[in-house]
């Protein structure tokens, strides 16, 4: 009986593709949410279905990143400090110039809020990434 | 990777349609890997060689081992 293969060739190279397609559009929804929300100020309402959908898809990629321990095969808290300082720095340029909070003890308690949360999801998914890959090397 | 498939497709007296047919890939995937420009997977690494009677030293290596 003749076996059965499927061209691995035509498939890696119709997912490298569909991978590229995926990028452009993900990036471009991430432009067009940006343009709309800081150029054009539309309100949410006008664009919430997009967001959701982008931040839905986020939402996917990092859970199936965690899940599949992609994402890190060992915790490095140290790896995780210099994202969470870009992360503030973003949050902190929002808070005052687009949103317009200038109250110093607001800023730095919301500041330090974001730091904490960012770093401590971070962490735990790392931490899940690396429980995950424990697991790969455990016999039955 | 470097393969020597022409060579025991020729001595089986075998065109790159009917290798393709008996591994189940196009011939378009035959030539390209024949002339090393795709680097196929074990599993089809290993249908090849059961196709063409070979192990898989005698048709694949890589740059720097004696063959």
């Amino acid at each position: 009986m003749k076996r059965q293969i499927q061209d691995e060739r035509i498939i890696q190279e119709a997912l490298k593709q569909n991978s590229l397609g995926f990028t452009i559009l993900y990036f471009g929804v991430l432009l067009d949410l940006l343009y709309r929300q800081f150029i054009l100020q539309e309100p949410v309402s006008g664009y919430w279905d997009l967001a959701l959908l982008f931040f839905g898809v986020t939402f996917y990629l990092a859970a199936k990143r965690v899940s599949s321990g992609l994402l890190t095969n060992k915790l490095n808290l140290k790896s995780i400090v210099p994202p969470a300082i870009a992360a503030t720095a973003a949050f902190f340029i929002v808070e005052f110039w687009w949103l317009g909070h200038k109250s110093p003890v607001e800023l730095i308690i919301s500041g330090i809020t974001f730091f904490i949360g960012f770093y401590g999801i971070n962490l735990l998914m790392q931490y899940l990434s690396s429980k995950k890959n424990d697991a790969m090397l455990k016999d039955d | 990777m470097i393969n020597r498939i022409k060579l025991a497709r020729i001595e089986l007296d075998l065109t790159q349609q009917q290798l393709a047919d008996a591994v189940g890939v196009t011939r378009q995937t035959i030539n390209l890997i024949e002339k090393g420009n795709y680097n196929p997977s074990l599993k089809l690494c290993l249908a090849i060689c059961y196709s063409l009677n070979k192990t898989l030293d005698d048709l694949f290596w890589t740059k720097g081992e004696n063959q």
